[in-house]
């Protein structure tokens, strides 16, 4: 679980994007047409790591109360901005859908990175309590 | 491990000499406990001059230019500055968890995931500090009893 927490998901996921970006800015440079949606979803993403960057300097009383604000905050400016820029239509079966991939991505990742750090906790943990073995048993 | 105590009134000072086949991790660690009971910082309350165990220390935080040492309950102004401090308990149980806090592990009760990749120390009395992301890995490799460069 660890090597897929910490090497994996992020392997896959840089490779991805590197390779997503390469093939599109071979496109431009080509002369073919591009959509602007891969660049502007991009943008968004950056976007939302400086409001996850801005939230993190408020003191939330659990990992719950963060998920829930930040998913709220970035729900609400998400549904805006696909909106603006014809991601989803504006309708109801539509916004339905893009709620229902918005709370999936939003969740696995607050999850993975939740696991992450727990994973850490209790790596660090496990060392603190061989150290205090020791020490018990020096002393 | 084999443990002879000397107990002679003649001796000027309190020497210890560890005699071992390799140094480990377990026996890092082991000096680094003995290393705290030879150190003393010197705090201030109200201009009143303490000098403070090293094992009494909880942790160090600056804050405004100025450092400050913790004990479990009580609070001391230190004239040294953090970076100071961090260099002279290098080879202690005290270790850095964020650009303003120095914390001594042997208090260390557990640790929790929390936001923003960060991690909450929680100590032996109930105090909470961050451990930011870049000293992460430097609070693992002190704990393993590694050399924190």
């Amino acid at each position: 679980m660890k090597q897929f927490l910490f090497v994996r998901i992020p392997s896959i996921c840089i490779c991805f994007t590197g390779i997503m970006i390469s093939s599109l800015v071979i496109t431009l440079l080509s002369g073919w047409p591009v959509s602007p949606f891969p660049f502007q979803v991009l943008g968004w993403i950056v976007v939302c790591q400086v409001i996850d960057w801005l939230l993190c300097h408020f003191d939330f009383k659990s990992w719950l109360q963060y998920y829930l604000v930040e998913s709220s905050i970035l729900y609400v400016a998400t549904l805006a901005v696909a909106l603006v820029f014809h991601w989803t239509a504006a309708t109801v079966p539509s916004i339905v859908l893009f709620s229902i991939l918005f709370l999936a991505v939003d969740s696995f990742v607050f999850w993975y990175f939740y696991r992450r750090q727990r994973l850490l906790a209790q790596e660090l943990n496990q060392l603190l309590q061989a150290q205090q073995k020791d020490s018990e048993m020096d002393s | 491990m084999k443990l002879t105590i000397q107990q002679d009134p003649a001796v000027p000072e309190t020497e210890v000499i560890l005699r071992c086949p390799a140094l480990d991790a377990r026996l890092e660690s082991l000096i680094a406990h003995i290393r705290q009971y030879s150190f003393v910082l010197v705090g201030y309350q109200e201009q009143r001059e303490f000098h403070l165990p090293l094992e009494s220390i909880y942790y160090a935080d600056s804050t405004d230019s100025k450092t400050f040492l913790y004990q479990e309950q009580a609070v001391y102004q230190c004239r040294e500055t953090l970076a100071t401090l961090e260099e002279k308990l290098r080879q202690t149980t005290f270790v850095r968890i964020s650009k303003n806090c120095i914390i001594n592990t042997a208090v260390l009760h557990h640790v929790e995931p929390h936001f923003n990749h960060r991690l909450k120390a929680v100590l032996k009395n109930g105090e909470q500090l961050i451990i930011t992301r870049n000293y992460i890995d430097t609070l693992r490799r002190k704990l393993k009893g590694g050399a924190v460069s």
